[in-house]
């Protein structure tokens, strides 16, 4: 025999009335089983099927007082009107939710209400819960989905609620918006399916009211359903709700405020909610945030700078360093709108740092498709040119700009700049900063051409922008760059070029082709060739090369290099035609080597970088300390947010097995103390760091240091992990401080690196000479990289010296030279070049990968001379 | 509102009564034999000076077997489920002999009481 809601719910009440008046006297499962079983052997004989509310209460003689007493509602039970839990509590918010997904309205005016497949889902159970409730009501459901419905309602209306009050705001705007434009329905949708959850509970309440139990039960679901709901809403939304109270927090005017929310972000360490916040568009009227960021964003927005600062602070990371946050439904309804460039990060379409000093944020949908480096090692003037040519791809239906930030080889400059324009190559101009950087913003920015610009940023650092990466399709750029061997440690050895910032995704299955020859063998722990388990080099008639497929990971590793142990002794004496000559000046140059010893450092500060991005590298730095040895007078400190000292290295290494090292932190206040003990001591400064790649405000304390100081403290600055750096490119100018030092195993490089100093090591250095014949015939002759390179280190001693800006630009840009004074820019047509007043260098004078052997040296006296002649014949200057 | 007030205490007076007087009819009931539970309940349902309902009877049954007064058992049945048969217990032979032997003691008590009762004391009451 089949019950019906209503006749188990009276049942029920009823044993349960009877057990209140006596509670120990009878079983109250037993009572109930037996009136059951009674009550259907009654109703079986009258021949009914379904039992009714009516007829057990008819049978149980509910009417009897003196026995059952019933308490009485307090409230007169509410009407159900299932056409308003229809039209508000089931159509509305499906509506809304439907129109949200596909067109994005919201999250496009005000705030995204759904930022990811969750929200979806909770705002999915809200409909579905009420037509499940109205069903119950109706007597459709059975007596379990009756339950789950009430639960579920519970569940539902802590959804609608928070969903109603985020809305609430804008009803009022609602009604002149459906006048003026027709629009302006969701918040009444949203407001009204709110209204109808709360509705819904309170006849949840009041229903049944004869049936106390029912009653108590179903206010317990929806109790229960209600927490559930509380929970997770706050396991959608606490994440990014302790993000953004700590992004508030981190970037107070009060300090102390500032360091309990750098502190709540590094325990929580929300990456995501904070990347959000850097990638997020600054403009409009909200920047289209989720609906926590809106919340908070009401009282003080945090700007994109802002957001950035503070995720270098947490993360010890740059927020380029990883790709926007997926947008979620947001990236889906841009890739099914087909509208494939209105992506996360530059969902206006604009990239706000095109043609400007800043690589940015990641563009979507632009990628390097192909990478290749060339490279040439000439072990007699231990000089290496290296070639890099990258295709970028763009997928998205706008044109973007590509901009990175490239690591050179130690000491090395970028000698040739090539752009492909309709599959021709096209020559690079050299000239001032100032004329280049014009040029390009003009013709990239503003004329939307095809130009190509190379800058330096800082010690062996650059900046490489191309613009247009046209919508589908792919621009090709190449440059070139000159650079000594190691004459330190390792000599003998070339770094291999690697990118530190960049602002476009690797494409997928990329690897960077490398082709390094040399007449003199050469070797690399990179990895093997693509085809197979070969020789580290190979030997062919024409020397020596080594050819490898990298993956991204291994360019960028501190083994990313190439020994060739032929040059590890470069020959005493070498000459070159010098194309560079300035007209009717003599044409040949000869460099001499010379060694000199350092004075010895007897006293030395360790600076230990505390970010996270050493934390990887925390156990080499901790063996390294402790391999140095005691007798020197060598002191560590540790950089965070306040300056730890942590004593002599052996100490210092203890202090650090328990030191975890989270976040990231302005090294300056250490690095200032530690220049300060070292001026007082005669000693220098070695700086153990990672990437800083926020400027971070106060920059000037240690510039001042090194403007005023009365002796030059030495300072080393060791980049543990490559990354982009603005501390180290502040301190550019300043000729007390030595970059260029790489370290491939931190535990045994750091000791030799400290014992070199304490015993002032053996440098190689080289004097020039200029003359009008040719030098010796035993002298050997050698390419004009040598002529290059020695502009490179007379631009570098007048940088260094404050010398004259002009003159010196004018001597980089004739040597054809990206320095501190001098870029280099690739435009589309002469007509450009022209009105900018700018001279491309021409094809037969710029830097090439020779072939191997190296011509004869009668053979490249006759090709230098030959491009000699043509430079001389161009009698006006680019500058 | 005076005979509305002695109506709510009459109606206080006949719970308590009955509620000692239902155990020992369903005690009688059963004093016969086993008996098949709808049928006893519908049999002093019937009973018109008792007015109980089912509902009212199956507590008392159970509380009634928690006592020890009766016992229950399941047999199956062909024409549905399996049906409970509630018998006396010795404990409710003893308790019901002893509800007679008082009820019966109260009643010749009260008996007794309205024969001692002057005629005249009723008739002053009345006048007062």
């Amino acid at each position: 025999m089949k019950w019906t809601e209503d006749a188990e719910a009276a049942l029920d009440s009823y044993v349960e009335s009877r057990h209140r008046e006596e509670p120990e006297g009878f079983d109250r499962d037993e009572v109930r089983s037996d009136l059951r079983a009674h009550i259907e052997e009654e109703l079986t004989g009258e021949g009914t099927e379904i039992v009714m509310s009516e007829a057990v209460g008819k049978i149980l003689g509910v009417a009897e007082a003196d026995v059952v007493k019933v308490a009485t509602p307090e409230k007169t039970p509410l009407k159900l009107r299932p056409r308003l839990i229809w039209i508000f509590g089931i159509i509305a918010p499906l509506v809304v939710l439907l129109l949200e997904i596909f067109t994005g309205f919201c999250a496009g005016v005000f705030f995204d209400p759904l930022p990811s497949i969750w929200h979806v889902a909770a705002v999915g159970l809200v409909p579905i819960s009420h037509w499940l409730l109205l069903r119950g009501f109706q007597g459709k459901g059975s007596r379990r989905a009756m339950r789950i419905a009430v639960f579920l309602q519970g569940v539902a209306v802590v959804i609608a609620v928070y969903y109603m009050l985020l809305f609430l705001p804008l009803l009022p705007f609602s009604v002149p918006a459906i006048l003026a434009w027709g629009a302006g329905f969701l918040p009444i949708g949203v407001v009204g399916c709110g209204w109808i959850a709360l509705r819904n509970c309170s006849l949840v309440k009041r229903s049944n009211r004869e049936n106390i139990p029912a009653v108590q039960l179903r206010k317990r679901l929806l109790l229960g359903g209600a927490i559930a709901g509380l929970l997770g809403l706050a396991a959608i939304e606490l994440p990014k709700i302790l993000g953004q109270v700590g992004l508030n927090m981190a970037v107070s005017e009060n300090d102390d405020t500032k360091a309990g929310g750098l502190s709540l972000l590094r325990s929580f360490q929300p990456e995501e909610s904070l990347r959000r916040a850097c990638y997020m568009p600054n403009r409009g009227w909200t920047g289209g945030k989720d609906t926590v960021g809106w919340i908070f964003s009401i009282g003080r927005r945090v700007s994109n700078d802002e957001a950035r600062e503070v995720y270098y602070r947490v993360t010890g990371d740059s927020f380029n360093a990883h790709p926007a946050p997926s947008g979620g439904l947001s990236s889906w309804r841009s890739k099914s709108t087909a509208f494939d460039d209105v992506l996360f990060e530059t969902r206006d379409g604009f990239d706000d740092d095109l043609g400007g000093d800043n690589v940015g944020v990641r563009i979507a949908g632009l990628t390097m498709g192909e990478s290749r480096i060339d490279a040439h090692i000439d072990p007699v003037s231990a000089l290496a040119y290296q070639e890099w040519t990258m295709v970028f791809r763009n997928a998205s239906s706008r044109a973007r700009e590509a901009r990175m930030q490239v690591l050179l080889p130690p000491l090395g400059v970028v000698s040739r700049l090539t752009l492909w324009v309709d599959g021709e190559e096209r020559e690079a101009a050299f000239s001032t900063v100032s004329r280049v950087k014009q040029a390009y913003q003009s013709i990239a920015v503003r004329e939307r051409r095809d130009p190509v610009l190379v800058n330096v940023t800082g010690p062996d650092r650059i900046m490489v922008q191309c613009f247009p990466v046209p919508s589908k399709g792919e621009i090709k750029i190449r440059f070139g760059i000159t650079a000594p061997l190691d004459r330190g440690a390792h000599p003998g050895r070339l770094h291999l070029p690697s990118l530190i910032e960049r602002n476009f995704s690797l494409g997928s299955g990329l690897f960077h082709s490398l082709w390094v020859q040399s007449p003199d063998p050469l070797f690399s722990p990179l990895g093997r060739s693509a085809e197979g388990d070969i020789e580290a080099d190979q030997r062919s008639c024409d020397g020596h090369h080594l050819r490898r497929r990298l993956n991204h990971k291994e360019l960028q590793a501190t083994t990313a290099y190439v020994d060739c142990p032929g040059a590890s002794e470069p020959a005493t004496k070498v000459a070159c035609i010098n194309p560079f000559a300035a007209s009717g000046e003599t044409a040949w140059l000869t460099r001499e080597r010379i060694s000199s010893r350092r004075a010895p450092v007897t006293a030395l500060t360790i600076v230990v970088d505390g970010s996270s991005a050493i934390e990887p590298l925390r156990g080499q730095v901790i063996e390294a300390l402790r391999a140095i040895p005691e007798p020197n007078e060598i002191e560590v400190l540790l950089a965070t947010d306040t300056l730890i000292e942590l004593g002599r290295p052996s100490r210092a290494a203890n202090a650090l097995r328990y030191k975890k090292f989270v976040g990231g932190f302005d090294s300056r206040p250490a690095l200032a103390e530690a220049l300060d003990r070292a001026a007082r001591k005669r000693g220098a400064v070695v700086w153990l760091h990672g990437p800083h790649p926020v400027t971070l405000p106060g920059g000037e304390s240690l510039a001042q240091f090194f403007d005023r100081s009365p002796r030059p403290v030495p300072l080393y600055a060791i980049s543990l992990v490559p990354g982009p750096d603005r501390l180290l490119e502040s301190l550019y100018r300043e000729t007390a401080v030595h970059p260029g030092e790489r370290f491939e195993e931190i535990a045994h490089d750091l000791p030799a690196f400290v014992a070199r100093l304490g015993s002032g090591d053996q440098t190689t250095d080289y004097t020039y000479t200029e003359a009008a014949s040719s030098s010796e015939d035993a002298t050997p002759k050698v390419w004009d990289q040598l002529a290059r390179y020695h502009g490179y280190e007379q631009v570098m001693e007048s940088f260094y010296n404050g010398g004259s800006t002009t003159g010196t630009a004018e001597l980089a840009a004739n040597h054809q030279l990206v320095t501190p004074f001098s870029g280099a820019v690739v435009l589309e047509t002469m007509e450009q070049f022209k009105r900018f007043g700018l001279d491309p260098a021409d094809p037969s004078t710029v830097a090439v990968i020779p072939s191997v052997p190296e011509p004869s040296s009668a053979l490249l006296i006759f090709l230098s001379a030959f491009a000699f002649m043509i430079r001389r014949r161009r009698s006006h200057s680019s500058i | 509102m005076h005979s509305s007030g002695v109506a709510g205490a009459f109606e206080n007076w006949t719970v308590q009564a009955r509620k000692g007087i239902l155990e020992m009819a369903v005690l009688t009931a059963l004093a016969g034999g086993e008996r098949y539970g709808y049928e006893l309940v519908k049999s002093l349902v019937a009973v018109p000076g008792l007015t109980v309902t089912e509902g009212t009877l199956y507590p008392l049954l159970s509380r009634l077997r928690q006592l020890g007064w009766i016992e229950s058992r399941l047999v199956e049945s062909s024409e549905g489920p399996a049906r409970k048969y509630y018998t006396l217990t010795s404990d409710g032979r003893d308790a019901l002999a002893l509800m007679k032997t008082y009820f019966t003691g109260v009643t010749g008590a009260l008996e007794q009481l309205q024969a001692a009762v002057p005629k005249t004391t009723n008739r002053k009451r009345k006048t007062s």
